[in-house]
């Protein structure tokens, strides 16, 4: 089985945060660092 | 069967200890968070006459990680806990969400100062490094690793320069451990000499990304000098990054034809193979937003820019923490000093040369568009 790499890893998980975020499932109430 | 059932021991085991590992790194980061605010609006922070705003997360993060490093190793539960300590992948994910706040122009007239930066401060510090290590009679491969991690960005570097000249395995763990062991205080005192000689952002964002070994390194001192700063520092060293590739194909070569006289020569597809490839997540990111289809962080009414932005600070402190907890220097003690040495002043040459190219070219050549 192929495995992804870290730096796809990295990508993907980032891409998800965005549209998690673009379509209101994330607020940015919670994320206030 | 019972090789399957060891296999599987192990499997577990590693999940476990990521889960364990990535509990403690987030607990960690909070507990750096919580610090920054404790200080933030003190002007005289333990009466040192520090000023609470210029201790920025990156220190909080990564001291409360050296400490958690310490207690973790005193009770023996370090290693259950280290497949979570994850520096890389969250300093990748933190760097592509930086995409979403860098208009794709600064990108383009950052990037065009930061390869030639890259291709000047490569070339000066590998040879540099490789002339001054041959001095001190160290072996090719270490050499080969300890230029390349110099020379352009760190762990990943040395990582993809062993590969291509076979070095050992412990010639890679020492570098890596000299790596983040002189990135760490690069991270704190780079900012102080910029703000000393009162260096502007854009230039001294370059001196950070031309000058210190790791990407997480870079992007704390970016961050404690300033938002611009941050942004140009992440440009440059991921365009240094970017050149990993070309860097491991020579090394290939040479390695395989001059050192062991082999007449096949390596593929050109190990260009490919060792491009970071989170840079093309960091440029779609600056594109989407560039093209609006990601909202700017607005100071009036948040939006999904203020959390994707307040993502990529708790990305970064994340890996600001897992920096702290991956720091050893037990290695050193094997290889003895001399390699030490040669890493020291190659890393004062590597930070006297990028300040003058990056002065040279941020200041005065290529001025980025803000």
């Amino acid at each position: 089985m192929k495995t992804i790499t870290e730096d796809w890893l990295a990508v993907i998980v980032a891409f998800a945060l965005m549209i998690l975020a673009l379509v209101g499932l994330i607020s940015p109430a919670w994320m206030k660092f | 069967m019972a090789t399957s059932n060891v296999k599987s021991t192990e499997k577990n085991n590693d999940l476990v200890g990521l889960i364990v590992g990535l509990v403690i790194v987030v607990a960690l980061a909070f507990l750096a968070r919580w610090l920054k605010g404790l200080v933030y609006a003190n002007n005289n922070v333990l009466g040192l006459g520090i000023p609470g705003k210029s201790l920025e997360y990156p220190l909080w993060a990564a001291l409360v990680g050296l400490v958690a490093n310490y207690i973790l190793k005193l009770f023996k539960v370090y290693d259950l806990a280290k497949p979570g300590f994850r520096t890389e992948l969250f300093l990748k994910v933190g760097l592509v969400l930086l995409g979403t706040t860098i208009s794709f122009k600064v990108i383009v007239t950052a990037a065009a100062g930061a390869v030639v930066q890259g291709v000047i401060m490569v070339t000066c510090v590998y040879f540099f490094c490789w002339w001054l290590a041959g001095k001190f009679g160290l072996p090719d491969t270490l050499r080969a690793v300890m230029s390349t991690a110099i020379s352009i960005c760190g762990v990943s570097a040395a990582i993809a320069a062993s590969g291509s000249v076979l070095a050992k395995k412990e010639e890679i763990t020492y570098i890596t451990g000299l790596v983040i062991v002189t990135a760490l205080p690069l991270m704190v005192i780079a900012p102080l000499i910029a703000q000393a000689i009162n260096l502007p952002e854009p230039i001294a964002g370059a001196w950070f990304g031309g000058n210190i070994d790791t990407t997480a390194a870079v992007v704390g001192a970016g961050t404690i000098y300033g938002e611009t700063a941050q942004k140009i520092a992440s440009i440059v060293k991921q365009t240094q990054n970017a050149l990993i590739g070309v860097v491991a194909f020579l090394l290939a070569l040479y390695f395989s034809t001059v050192v062991e006289g082999k007449k096949e020569k390596p593929s050109a597809a190990i260009i490919w193979q060792r491009f970071p490839k989170f840079v093309l997540g960091f440029i779609v990111a600056s594109l989407l937003f560039t093209f609006g289809l990601i909202p700017a962080a607005s100071t009036k009414e948040p939006n999904a820019g203020n959390a994707i932005a307040a993502m990529k600070d708790w990305a970064f402190c994340l890996a600001f923490v897992s920096m702290g907890l991956e720091l050893s220097v037990k290695e050193f003690r094997k290889m003895g000093w001399s390699p030490v040495i040669v890493f020291l002043i190659v890393t004062v040459f590597n930070t006297l040369l990028a300040l003058l190219i990056s002065w040279l070219i941020f200041g005065w050549l290529f001025p980025p568009t803000l």
